[in-house]
């Protein structure tokens, strides 16, 4: 089985022809110490399978709300979220947190990687809660790594891994699943301009070579060029939409 | 409690006072010298009120210990006092066992004539300290209530004075007032209150009581408090006779003693309470007196000796050294909680720091020193610190009045009414002080490395890396000149001299220096002889040539592995290795090298599990499809299989060594059936590898919490141990030593033969297969002695010659030259100067302070020794003979079925007269009833006074009411199982603040919340876990090396592992852990991700 085989245990919500992420019309507010924020007011947009799209915006205009609303990590007050075809806000908490294992990867600023276990350990997270065997899942997230770049350095703790080596790490334990979608929140963000420059050639590659959709939060111009699709956000609305390829 | 370690209370109370000023003070300082630090700190405390419980709650455990330890000091001296006074009123002294110097008087029969009393008041008259005098003839009569049927076999009466008697405070009824002791007719008697319980007799009852084997009635006048002077001789939780009195003649005529008197009481001035520091002194008059021919020829006492009792001295100086005994028992056992109850504080405020580590790095950042971080929390830390006091002596007293007070009553029964709950106020003072020093000392030491912070890190948020090697400074010589004389405070004169003067590196100072400190204890201990510095010299050594190992690059868990294995099996190899590879005769028993094993080997153990526990996940998170899923289970299985066959095979032998293979196969059966769950379970596997991941990735703080479990647990679990080999020892039909009932008969109603007698009273005597008897012993007026050693009140006892005849009990030790048991005896009974002994003098020991007849040196090779001599004597006469011992008896019959020097009668005769065989021995025909057999030959001879018990009832009781008393010392001991538990729940919340942000990642990439909320359990449940096993394996390898060595194998002791109580102590300390943690498990599963994921 290759790194991005699907599974036979997988969905077969997979098989969805249509757009893979449609939204329409969401909103959501949040409770700021008893003052009403609309972090979403209205949004809808779809993106179709293999697309990388790049979510841009001035702080605060809720990239990050909805790149959680679309991926069910949030919950929204009203409007539909259709995942391959799937309501995913419907769905119960861990028929949800199952599709994430098995369908989505995610990609933070911060790298979120444990510290307390090895490189390769990180990894290979997603397979175990999933229930894969344990060798089958260090096999596939050593290939992991190796896709990364970083195959030597599975035995080694996110401690002693430079911010670039981390977030190669972490965009590995994204793809180890072999996810039809990958959500990165800013992830260059802690990142210097080369390495920022790394990670975004290795997400072009890996979206190229294995036509995953990506949906990025970023405030960097410079990654949103090199997405398919640029979408502009200011105080909870899409403003505008560009394809700087 | 007036002392404690032979130290004044007073003199503590000051002590404390001052040390608790010297904090005070220091908290005074921070306040005056930084306001803005102290605010720093004092305004943390409401932040987070829950938080802030959970750290009172943490510091306030040493206090409750410590106070708990004192009230239960309290609580003994106030009751063991009252029922002192209560019992002697105005009786200080007693003059007794009158005995002829010369002659063949049976011991126990000691009169002397009644003018005695009156030649005593005219010899001290105007004495200063002596204000009278009272005679009394004390006589044991059974008595029968008719009305009710109910009888007594066996009660004192008293034959008082009144005149006497009422000048000296008379007797007091139990409604009130005082009883006419000078108007009560010659046919009545005045009851004491437990016979007139006994018996339901009230006044107006016709009572018969029974003396010269003829019946007379008496006619209850009133009923009385139980005292001396109401016929209670003997008083304190092991009870007594009951008693009731009557004029002196009446009691002179129905005993036929005209004109005797058993008894003189001696009055001091001074009141009940106030006579004590009169004793010393008149006693020194009275035993003058006593080798005063001619002034004993004066009194009517012509060849005539007797002995003097402080009896109320003695009683007082008993309760305050039991209560003193007691307090320092707990607090020595307390020791473990409060270690662990120091842990504690020491990981709450490292969690607290780890909380502030941003707030901290700012403030190093702009400029504060290390010291201003100390402050602050030295500021807070008082706070916690003082409210935690005033909580835990509140907690305290409440514990230990539930624990004492109402678990004595509860596990010992109605032997301990006399405990009444009681507090000191000094004691409260005593104890809020120690508890609030020692937790500000920890706290202080706390912050000191809480203070030391990499501030980049810090500030980030994050934990600072690993600490790089520290060079070493120059020197500063101003340190050096001050550290000197610092130095008669050694810690702070070390830290001055070798950390600022010399500017040592901490590894210099922890290794090198620790491996100083090891030696200069091993030279101390081996100069002294003494096993405490030399033992705990050689722990120090192997753990400080780790340190420098480490330090001078050997790999961490190597070095530090190593030093855990080597720590834990230097504490549980043979005695003749902990100290006998440095040569030298060291004592290794004693509760202070208890304390200091139980905290070796736990070191021991926790470092080992926090450097190699990574392994257990090959064992539960392996998760294999196919075949090969279950291979981790089935060789676990296959080992917990082979380790029960092992330890059955080997089953007893080797001091019970099966009994350790069964713990093994236990505890391996318990991981194969948790690694076969675990590849049934998948979400399991990801759980349990963060559940281990986590505490393994701190193992500073995951060591101290599993160190505060093993600790506790080791230390109940020993106790389990001891208790149940105690108990297997004494309840095994040969601790009744071939005997079934024992009757004793009436000294006022002689039954020359026994037999006879309970035929004529028509008890079928066929169901008794063997009968013997004993002489009724006085260990006051008895004792014994290695030759050329001191004397010490030991039973000296005569056989007849069909008690030896019939004697079946399995001896310990036969001289050489004897091939059985049965030569032993036949040679005790037919060669004068031959004895058998008990077993207890083989150990040496004490008992309440007073020092036991020893005879050390002796030492039993497969059953043999070689014949020793002892001397014995009685003490009032001064007759003496040397016999030779030839025969230990079992140490299975308990102390209080027979133990002494037993010896035939000739041998018996030249030092305390005709044997007067009294105590008469039966064994029953196999299938008969022991207890009904006792009780219808109680009731048989009713008449003759007999007083006829089961022994296996009697074994029963006494064996019921130890294990009482250890259940409390369990109890109190298990105190600091909360100190490991709310450990574990604060670390468990602090865990879900600390790893929000974690949680939301896991939860984001597909754990599920059951999953989370399962990984913070096991997480708990990995940390209790380890603890338990540390601290239950470490126990019973230490119990079984105790009970193998040389004093326990002597004494027969064997080794037993009481797996229900093990079972339930891990059971309960496991789920009492799990349920802490849950509701922040819980917490941490319902973390909403996306909130948790953009938490900083």
């Amino acid at each position: 089985m290759t790194l991005l085989e699907a599974r036979p245990e997988a969905p077969p919500i997979g098989h969805h022809s249509g757009p893979i992420i449609q939204a329409t019309n969401v909103h959501k507010t949040y409770d700021a110490s008893g003052n009403a924020v609309h972090a979403l007011r209205g949004v809808s947009l779809d993106v179709p399978a293999g697309e990388m799209v790049a979510i841009m915006g001035p702080s605060g205009c809720g990239k990050t709300t909805l790149l959680n609303c679309l991926s069910g990590l949030d919950t929204v007050d009203s409007g539909q979220i259709l995942i391959e075809g799937t309501a995913i806000a419907t769905m119960p908490d861990k028929a949800k947190t199952t599709y994430r294992a098995r369908r989505m990867g995610f990609v933070f600023q911060t790298y979120n990687l444990l510290p307390v276990l090895s490189a390769a350990e990180n990894v290979e997270l997603p397979l175990v809660v999933s229930g894969v065997d344990s060798g089958e899942a260090r096999d596939r997230a050593l290939r992991a790594l190796a896709l990364v770049g970083l195959a030597d350095r599975a035995g080694h703790w996110p401690a002693q891994l430079s911010g670039g080596q981390r977030q190669r790490v972490t965009i590995a334990r994204a793809l180890v699943n072999d996810p039809a979608i990958v959500w990165a929140d800013e992830p260059t963000g802690n990142l210097d301009s080369q390495t920022a420059d790394e990670v975004m050639s290795l997400m072009e590659r890996l979206n190229r070579q294995h036509g995953q959709t990506f949906v990025i939060v970023t405030h960097d111009p410079g990654i949103g060029r090199r997405c398919h699709r640029i979408i502009r956000m200011r105080d909870g609305e899409i403003v505008d939409e560009e394809r700087p390829l | 409690m007036s002392e404690l370690f032979g130290i004044p209370m007073n003199g503590i109370m000051v002590a404390l006072l001052a040390l608790l000023a010297v904090c005070l003070s220091a908290f005074a300082a921070v306040f005056l010298a930084n306001r803005t630090m102290f605010r720093m700190g004092v305004r943390n405390i409401p932040r987070r009120r829950a938080q802030s419980i959970l750290v009172v709650s943490g510091l306030m455990l040493a206090t409750v210990i410590i106070t708990a330890a004192f009230t239960t000091g309290d609580v003994i001296d106030y009751s063991a006092t009252r029922a002192t006074y209560d019992n002697l009123q105005r009786t200080d002294l007693s003059v007794h066992h009158f005995r002829p110097v010369e002659g063949d008087v049976p011991f126990g029969q000691t009169y002397a004539p009644e003018s005695v009393t009156s030649g005593l008041e005219s010899t001290f008259a105007g004495d200063p300290d002596i204000e009278g005098f009272m005679p009394f003839l004390y006589e044991t009569v059974p008595v029968v209530n008719p009305r009710t049927s109910l009888f007594e076999p066996a009660v004192v009466m008293a034959g008082y004075d009144p005149e006497r008697l009422t000048r000296f405070g008379g007797l007091r009824l139990v409604d009130g007032g005082a009883a006419d002791v000078a108007g009560l007719p010659d046919d009545g008697v005045f009851l004491g209150r437990r016979l007139a319980d006994k018996i339901d007799a009230r006044v107006g009852d016709a009572v018969l009581l029974f003396a010269r084997n003829e019946q007379v009635v008496l006619h209850v006048a009133g009923v009385v408090e139980d005292e001396r002077a109401s016929g209670i001789l003997e008083f304190g939780p092991a009870g007594g006779l009951p008693g009731m009195a009557a004029r002196l003649p009446v009691v002179q005529r129905i005993t036929g003693h005209q004109a005797q008197i058993t008894t003189v009481n001696v009055t001091l001035r001074g009141g009940v309470r106030g006579s004590l520091d009169r004793s010393d002194p008149a006693a020194v008059r009275l035993i003058v007196l006593a080798h005063d021919e001619a002034a004993k020829a004066a009194i009517g006492l012509t060849g005539i000796t007797f002995q003097v009792e402080t009896i109320k001295q003695d009683a007082i100086e008993g309760s305050r050294l039991a209560a003193s005994l007691f307090t320092t028992v707990f607090l020595v056992l307390g020791l473990f909680s409060i270690a662990a109850g120091a842990m504690l504080i020491f990981t709450l405020f490292v969690m607290l720091a780890a909380e502030r580590r941003t707030e901290m790095g700012i403030v190093r950042a702009v400029g504060g020193q290390r010291v201003h971080l100390v402050q602050a929390f030295v500021a807070e830390g008082a706070v916690y610190d003082l409210v935690a006091g005033l909580i835990g002596v509140a907690i305290g007293v409440a514990a230990a009045l539930v624990i004492v007070v109402g678990g004595a009553k509860l596990l010992v029964g109605d032997e301990l009414s006399v405990i009444t709950a009681h507090v000191a106020p000094r004691s409260l003072v005593v104890s809020f002080c120690l508890g609030a020093v020692l937790t500000f000392l920890t706290v202080v030491v706390s912050s000191l490395r809480i203070s030391q912070l990499n501030i980049v890190a810090a500030v980030r948020g994050q934990a600072s890396a690993a600490a790089v090697r520290e060079p070493k400074h120059r020197n500063r010589w101003l340190w050096i000149i001050l550290g000197i004389p610092a130095l008669i405070l050694p810690p702070l004169g070390l830290y001055w001299l070798l950390r600022k003067g010399f500017g040592m590196p901490w590894s210099w100072i922890v290794g090198p220096g620790g491996i100083l400190v090891g030696l200069l204890l091993v030279a101390v201990g081996r100069a002294s002889e003494v096993a405490f510095p030399l033992t705990l010299g050689v722990s120090i050594l192997i753990l400080s040539v780790a340190a420098v190992a480490q330090y001078y690059g050997a790999g961490r868990r190597l070095a530090w592995s190593l030093a855990g294995v080597a720590l834990a099996a230097y504490w549980v190899a043979p005695a003749d290795v902990v100290t006998g590879f440095l040569g030298g005769d060291y004592e290794i028993s004693g509760m202070e090298m208890f304390v200091l094993s139980g905290i070796m080997i736990v070191t021991g153990f926790t470092l080992f599990i926090v450097f190699n526990a990574r392994l257990l996940t090959v064992i539960f998170a392996a998760q294999r499809r196919g075949s090969r899923r279950y291979l981790a289970p089935a060789i676990l299985a296959v080992a917990a299989l082979a380790a029960l066959i092992v330890g059955l095979a080997v089953g007893h032998s080797a001091s019970g060594l099966g009994q350790l293979g069964y713990l093994l196969a236990a505890f391996l059966a318990v991981f194969a059936l948790s690694s076969a769950a675990a590849m049934r379970v998948p979400r399991f596997a990801p759980a349990f590898k963060m559940g281990v991941a986590y505490p393994l990735a701190n193992r500073f703080r995951t060591g101290m919490t599993i160190a505060m479990f093993a600790i506790v647990v080791f230390s109940v679990t020993v106790m389990s141990i001891v208790n149940a080999s105690f108990l297997d020892m004494f309840t095994s039909d040969e601790g009744r030593g071939g005997w079934d009932v024992i009757a004793a008969t009436n000294q006022n109603n002689p039954i020359p033969d026994f037999t006879a007698a309970l035929r004529e009273a028509r008890f079928d005597t066929s169901v008794i297969t063997a009968m013997g008897s004993l002489t009724q012993y006085d260990d006051n007026a008895q004792e014994a002695r290695t030759p050329g050693g001191s004397w010490h009140p030991y039973p000296l006892i005569a056989g007849d010659s069909a008690f030896f005849a019939s004697a079946s009990m399995k001896l310990d030790g036969r001289a050489r030259g004897y091939a059985t048991d049965r030569a032993v005896y036949d040679a005790v009974a037919g060669r004068e100067g031959l004895a058998l002994l008990d077993s207890a003098p083989l150990q040496s020991g004490t008992s309440f302070g007073a020092a036991l007849l020893s005879v050390g040196g002796v030492t039993i090779n497969d059953g043999q020794f070689d014949p020793f001599a002892l001397e014995i004597r009685d003490p009032v006469t001064g007759h003496a003979r040397t016999v030779t011992v030839v025969g230990i008896l079992s140490s299975r019959i308990p102390p209080g079925l027979l133990a002494g020097v037993l010896m035939n009668g000739d041998t018996y005769r030249p030092v305390l007269g005709e044997p007067d065989y009294r105590s008469v021995y039966l064994r029953l025909a196999q299938g008969t009833d022991d207890r009904a057999t006792a009780r219808a030959i109680k009731a048989a001879l009713v008449t003759r006074g007999v007083q006829a018990v089961s022994i296996r009832e009697e074994i029963d009781r006494g064996v019921a009411a130890s294990v009482g008393f250890l259940r409390i010392f369990q109890a109190f001991m298990a105190l600091g199982l909360f100190v490991g538990i709310a450990a574990l729940g604060v670390i468990a919340l602090r865990s879900v603040v600390e790893r929000r942000q974690q949680i939301g990642m896991l939860r984001a990439i597909g754990y599920q919340r059951g999953t989370v909320a399962l990984s913070f359990l096991l997480e708990s449940g990995f940390i209790a876990m380890m603890g338990i096993l540390a601290g239950v394996v470490g126990a019973c390898l230490l119990s079984w090396e105790l009970v193998r060595g040389d004093a326990f194998t002597q004494t027969g002791m064997p080794f037993f592992i009481p797996w229900f109580d093990i079972g339930l102590i891990v059971a309960l300390t496991f789920s009492v852990a799990l349920v802490m943690t849950w509701w922040p498990s819980r917490r941490a599963a319902s973390v909403p991700i996306a909130a948790a994921l953009r938490y900083e």
